[in-house]
């Protein structure tokens, strides 16, 4: 339930620059289950198109991918309408709500999405009525996998960051910082068991490197910052952009920039642990 | 369209209000909350479970 996209249609082009990043440590993090993989009940919360999913599913039990947006979730399921799938199903959910069972899942993974569950100032309300969910639907010793951005890598993660600027700031308001973050899963009975920066790997690959890739909507559609540039924003980051292009530094500009990204990484990978009251 | 919920999956799934099991309509077309009398719709195959679009129907 994001509380500025709207993903039922971005969801026509989403596919086009966003992939499962982190999928291989998500997959990592199954593996480290008690449960062998093949036995393991998995909810995809904040599915999105299915990236994940479309990986995972023949690899566990069962899997229900669950989402708010009715076009991200029938995205979903286009990638798997040829084949026979009988062990995933979609569900068009609020993620504060988890309508689910008491002990049904052995992990809940949310990837890039929880910044979509609160406004600036909203105490991170609807993230803690998740959380108090999560901890309900969860089996005992039962996993929470948040793929997610810190505020370092927001600032540094990707090269055009600085040329964002009112955008991060207005982002930055939407993510929790890293202590916020341990508070509110400590208040909700978790804890952080792992936390893994995959630090090679690039959330928009496809174009990254590629300056006038910010000139065209649909990369920019790839990255909800966009959303929060205003129109004047928009067009003071192009401009930016023609004149480093023009003074023939924006190689070097993107080149400096992404060391930083190198040192940082992009996104996080927590892996969190329900508490046993 | 696959409108049909198979029985493993049903079981993981409650009302979002009242917490209690979901069963589906002879049609196919919703699941209901038998208790509470919540109706929830099943649109283009995939069940809606969000409190704020439940429709009130008969209550137990």
């Amino acid at each position: 339930m994001s509380k500025y996209e709207n993903y039922d249609s971005i969801s026509r082009t989403y596919d086009e620059t966003r992939t499962d990043v982190g999928g291989k440590v998500i997959l990592g993090l199954l593996h480290q289950q008690e449960k062998s993989l093949n036995q393991l009940t998995l909810l995809d919360a904040g599915c999105g198109t299915g990236n994940y999913s479309a990986a995972l599913h023949d690899k566990v039990d069962k899997l229900i991918c669950a989402d708010f947006s009715h076009g991200m979730l029938s995205k979903a399921r286009e990638k798997f309408a040829r084949t026979s799938v009988n062990n995933v199903k979609f569900i068009r959910v609020d993620l504060g709500e988890l309508p689910f069972s008491d002990n049904s899942f052995d992990v809940i993974m949310c990837n890039q999405c929880i910044h979509h569950l609160d406004s600036p100032g909203s105490n991170y309300t609807n993230f803690k009525r998740f959380l108090a969910r999560a901890h309900k639907v969860l089996k005992d010793e039962g996993t929470i996998l948040v793929n997610t951005i810190t505020h370092r890598q927001m600032r540094d993660g990707v090269w055009w960051a600085e040329l964002i600027s009112p955008a991060i700031e207005k982002m930055t308001l939407r993510f929790h910082s890293d202590e916020e973050f341990e508070l509110l899963l400590e208040e909700a009975g978790f804890y952080i068991e792992h936390r893994i920066v995959p630090a090679d790997e690039i959330i928009q690959r496809k174009g990254y490197f590629d300056h006038n890739s910010l000139r065209d909507k649909r990369f920019r559609d790839g990255d909800s910052h966009f959303t929060l540039l205003s129109e004047n924003e928009l067009r003071a980051m192009l401009d930016t952009l023609n004149q480093y292009e023009l003074e023939g530094k924006i190689d070097t500009y993107i080149r400096e920039r992404d060391k930083l990204r190198r040192q940082v990484g992009q996104f996080t990978v927590f892996s969190i642990k329900k508490k046993c009251m | 369209m696959e409108n049909k919920i198979q029985l493993a999956f049903l079981e993981l799934l409650v009302c979002p209000i009242s917490r209690e099991p979901l069963v589906l309509n002879a049609e196919g077309t919703c699941l209901i909350a038998e208790q509470s009398g919540q109706n929830y719709p099943i649109e283009d195959g995939i069940p809606v479970l969000i409190s704020d679009f439940a429709v009130p129907g008969e209550q137990k």
